[in-house]
């Protein structure tokens, strides 16, 4: 593919872009519009707009490792977030207030699951668009 | 580094030998230690153990044998990378088969059961490769599950009907109405367990596994938890009117079946299972006849085989190691380079033939004199398997090691210590507890019989000469005159039916329902699957509607917006786009800003959070639709014609949902559970979007299970779109 140099840049700075605006996504959803599902999907889509440009090939790059451990780490990192309070039930919540002067920082297990839920849905997604982008590619060559 | 742990679990299985000895002194004096962990206490089930005499002798030839194989594995499988699963899974048997024979609750013992039904299949499949190891280990899991579910009906019944769940407490309950069917479940567990007629055809397929497995699981041990299960049963069933009958019967069948099926077989390890299961069908029988006699007999005979079939098995698989070749037409002359695997060989062989000074001469002695008792036609079927069973000790013994072929001798080596060691030891027990006999009566045989409820007998190595003494030296006679003549000998055999196959058959039926099946269902076209989904949700739908309450009726409650009419329009003209397109790019958009309708819905009825994710999702969709439809041939527009199948479909589905809609907007739920939601939020979730709290709090494990399943379908998408690519390599 020929590469155009508006797209090599304006690319190089949406994919920091996107990261940002997903973390930020992440970090607020307990409080306003956001959370882990919609964090994904928008970090995801990072990695959609760099297999769409370059092919798979640069997506499994930036991804680094493969969709398939994203999965099973987003899952363990959501059940782990779950087993906090030991003698209590599956899935209660501990919370702890961090004061950093100008605000106070929560962090909660909650938190920690709905990072389990972006990296899950990070790595499904991810994983869809390569899978099908290496069959619709085989056809081509 | 497995076999490092090999080493290591042998030392630990050494200790546990030592533990179960300790335990024999309190068991012999009628007080056995027992061990009462809670396990479901709502149920009243506990994890009970029992360490009674019988229990700890099935437990010591577990342990000991175990410890022998142990380190015999971490020669035999040096620089095989499966040693560390082996191993582990090894472990796992090992315990499991100590539950079966130590628990005192019946469901534990169950669990137990299963459990080495589960581990051998995975041992059996460790050349997972190849093809008879996998039909091999299917039947073997296959019939011993049968065995496992009969098992359970039987431990539900026994339970029921006694009213006690522990063995020990368990009175007979041969008069009870359910008798008959605890018998029968019973008995179905313990012969496919124990390999007899019908589903003795599954010891010899289980052959494909590593030696060391075939010679503890196969063998020594878990073969033996049918026999044991029946042992155990005996005082409790034991005054069924079909309790002998039947298992003399079922054990003679199996001995013919042996006796043909031996002569024929040239694989070494298959000879040695053929003997197992003459071996096992002897046991059964000597608990069929239940005279204290020959519950005796039984018992000194389980120990006997296991000291000298273990050690043969050891032997082969040494063998096998050596020269990669378990044909008894191709070895021969291995005693000069394998001297050591050739006195284990001989040592266990004499015992196995029933031959002088061995445990197995004397447990054979007291076999065919507890046939005696029973019918003559038993003593002389018996004498013509002490016949085969020579047979099979001497092309399992003397052909390879003093054989004249030849052509292996070169190659061949001697086994390393940590395989020649085990093999020396447990089958010189076979002759050093023949000489202690006496000792050996005291220490295990006699408080064991005893906590079956039996009175023990004197054994004896030398009952003088009579019936049965002569009885074996015929037998011994015509089991190496039919060794020399074997080849003229396979000409005369039936040919038996063979079990696997009629396995095979019934196995392959039952796939081959299960595809035409999946056939009508699953008949791959798109247009059914969604019509089928649709028609039935919404019939569904109606049904409950008109089951339901009079006062749910359909009513417009709410005044519509100019921004939600306008959200409404746009989705009903992409729809239409979507549906009238006459190529692919204008139907994906007209999808496209179906999408964003919906967004706009939630936009309007104040749901960001839905809002957004919906965006996104909407997204994606399109830019999926895209890549992939970018590559497919053109779109063949067709000229639209009414389809009324499909009319009446579409109307009936809009109309439902609409119906549906309104009716759900006008009914009040009340308490609602989204007040509760909006009040707690901040309160006890510490957030301020209440969304986000309830996918991450409140309802956490619902979120878990939603995304386990998307990680599922990434893995069906993988799946999938793997074969596609297979396939097209395939096409070239």
């Amino acid at each position: 593919m020929k590469s155009s140099p508006i797209v090599d840049i304006t690319l190089r700075w949406l994919i920091v872009l996107l990261g940002i605006v997903s973390f930020f996504l992440l970090l607020r959803g307990h409080d306003k519009p956001g959370g882990g599902f919609s964090a994904g999907l928008v970090a995801a889509s990072a990695v959609v707009v760099m297999t769409i440009a370059y092919g798979a090939e640069v997506g499994r790059k930036l991804l680094y490792f493969k969709p398939l451990s994203y999965i099973a780490v987003g899952l363990m990192i959501a059940v782990l977030a779950g087993m906090f309070k030991l003698t209590s039930p599956f899935m209660s919540s501990v919370w702890i207030k961090v004061p950093l002067g100008f605000t106070t920082l929560k962090l909660g297990s909650p938190l920690l699951f709905d990072l389990g839920v972006y990296v899950v849905v990070l790595g499904v997604v991810s994983s869809f668009v390569l899978e099908i982008d290496s069959v619709v590619n085989k056809k081509d060559s | 580094m497995g076999r490092q742990w090999a080493k290591i679990v042998c030392v630990f299985v050494l200790l546990m030998v030592g533990i179960v000895i300790s335990l024999f002194g309190a068991a012999a004096n009628g007080l056995p230690q027992t061990l009462v962990l809670e396990w479901i206490p709502q149920l009243g089930l506990n994890v009970t153990l029992r360490a009674d005499s019988f229990g700890l002798f099935m437990a010591l030839i577990i342990t000991g044998i175990g410890a022998g194989v142990f380190s015999y594995s971490s020669g035999y499988l040096a620089n095989d990378p499966r040693t560390g699963s082996i191993i582990g899974w090894l472990l796992v048997f090992m315990m499991a088969m100590l539950g079966v024979v130590l628990a005192d609750n019946i469901v534990l013992l169950f669990v137990s059961w299963e459990l080495t039904s589960i581990s051998s299949y995975i041992l059996i499949g460790t050349n997972h490769r190849d093809v008879e190891a996998r039909a091999g280990a299917r039947a073997a899991l296959l019939v011993t599950s049968i065995g496992g579910l009969a098992l359970l009906g039987a431990v539900v019944l026994l339970g029921n009907a006694s009213g006690e769940w522990n063995l020990s407490e368990i009175s007979p309950i041969h008069d009870h109405i359910w008798a008959s069917p605890i018998f029968i479940l019973i008995c179905l567990a313990a012969f496919t367990k124990s390999a007899q007629w019908p589903f003795s055809f599954w010891l010899p397929n289980a052959m494909s596994a590593p030696t060391p497995i075939s010679a503890y699981l196969h063998s020594a041990t878990m073969v033996k938890a049918g026999v044991f299960l029946l042992a155990r049963m005996h005082p409790i069933l034991s005054g069924h009117f079909a309790w002998t009958p039947t298992l003399v019967a079922v054990s003679a069948i199996t001995m013919v079946v042996v006796i043909f099926s031996v002569p024929k077989a040239t694989d070494m390890k298959a000879l040695l299972a053929h003997s197992t299961v003459g071996a096992l069908a002897l046991m059964v029988c000597l608990i069929g006849i239940g005279t204290p006699y020959a519950l005796n007999a039984m018992v000194l005979f389980l120990l006997a085989h296991a000291c000298y079939k273990g050690p043969l098995f050891l032997a082969v698989g040494s063998i096998d190691h050596a020269v990669h070749s378990r044909d008894i037409n191709k070895l021969g002359g291995l005693a000069s380079k394998m001297p050591y695997t050739t006195i284990a060989a001989c040592i266990a062989g004499i015992s196995m033939i029933g031959f002088p000074p061995m445990l197995g001469f004397a447990a054979k002695e007291m076999i065919l004199e507890a046939g005696l008792g029973y019918a003559p036609w038993l003593v002389i079927l018996i004498s013509i398997l002490v016949m085969v069973f020579v047979m099979v000790g001497a092309c399992v013994v003397w052909i390879p090691t003093f054989g004249k072929n030849k052509q292996f001798v070169e190659v061949a080596h001697e086994s390393s210590w940590s395989m020649l060691i085990p093999m020396l030891l447990i089958s010189s027990i076979g002759l050093v507890a023949a000489l202690g006999l006496s000792s050996l009566e005291n220490f295990l045989i006699a408080p064991a019989v005893v906590s079956l409820g039996i009175k023990p007998e004197e054994l004896g190595l030398w009952h003088g000469f009579n019936i049965h003494l002569s009885l074996s030296a015929l037998a011994l006679l015509a089991g190496w005159f039919a060794f020399t003549k074997r080849h003229s000998l396979n000409g005369f055999m039936p040919a038996l039916p063979n079990g696997l196959a009629i396995h095979e058959s019934v196995w392959n039926s039952v796939i081959g329902f299960g595809r035409a099946i999946t056939r009508i269902i699953q008949n791959g076209s798109l247009t059914s699957y969604l019509g089928t989904t649709i028609v039935v949700s919404c019939a569904l739908i109606i049904h409950a509607w008109v089951h339901a309450d009079a006062s749910m009726s359909p009513s417009i409650v709410q005044k519509i917006t100019l921004a939600e009419l306008s959200a409404g329009l746009l989705i009903m003209a992409s729809s239409l786009v979507t549906a009238f397109a006459r190529k692919r790019l204008p139907a994906i958009a007209g999808l496209g800003s179906m999408g964003m309708g919906m967004t706009l819905f939630f936009i309007v009825s104040q749901a960001p959070d839905l809002a957004l994710t919906q965006f996104l999702v909407e997204i994606f969709a399109v830019v999926l639709l895209v890549v992939t439809f970018r590559h497919l041939p053109d779109f063949v527009a067709q000229p639209i014609k009414v389809q009324t199948g499909r009319l009446l479909i579409a109307g009936l589905t809009g109309i439902t949902m609409t119906v549906l809609t309104l009716v759900a907007l006008s009914t009040d739920y009340a308490p609602r559970v989204s007040d509760w939601y909006g009040l707690n939020a901040l309160k006890q979730g510490q957030g301020n979007n209440v969304v986000n709290v309830i996918l991450v709090d409140f309802r956490a494990l619902d979120t878990l299970g939603e995304i386990t399943v998307l990680g599922i379908a990434a893995l069906g998408v993988g799946v999938l779109m793997g074969s596609l690519q297979h396939k097209k390599v395939k096409r070239g």
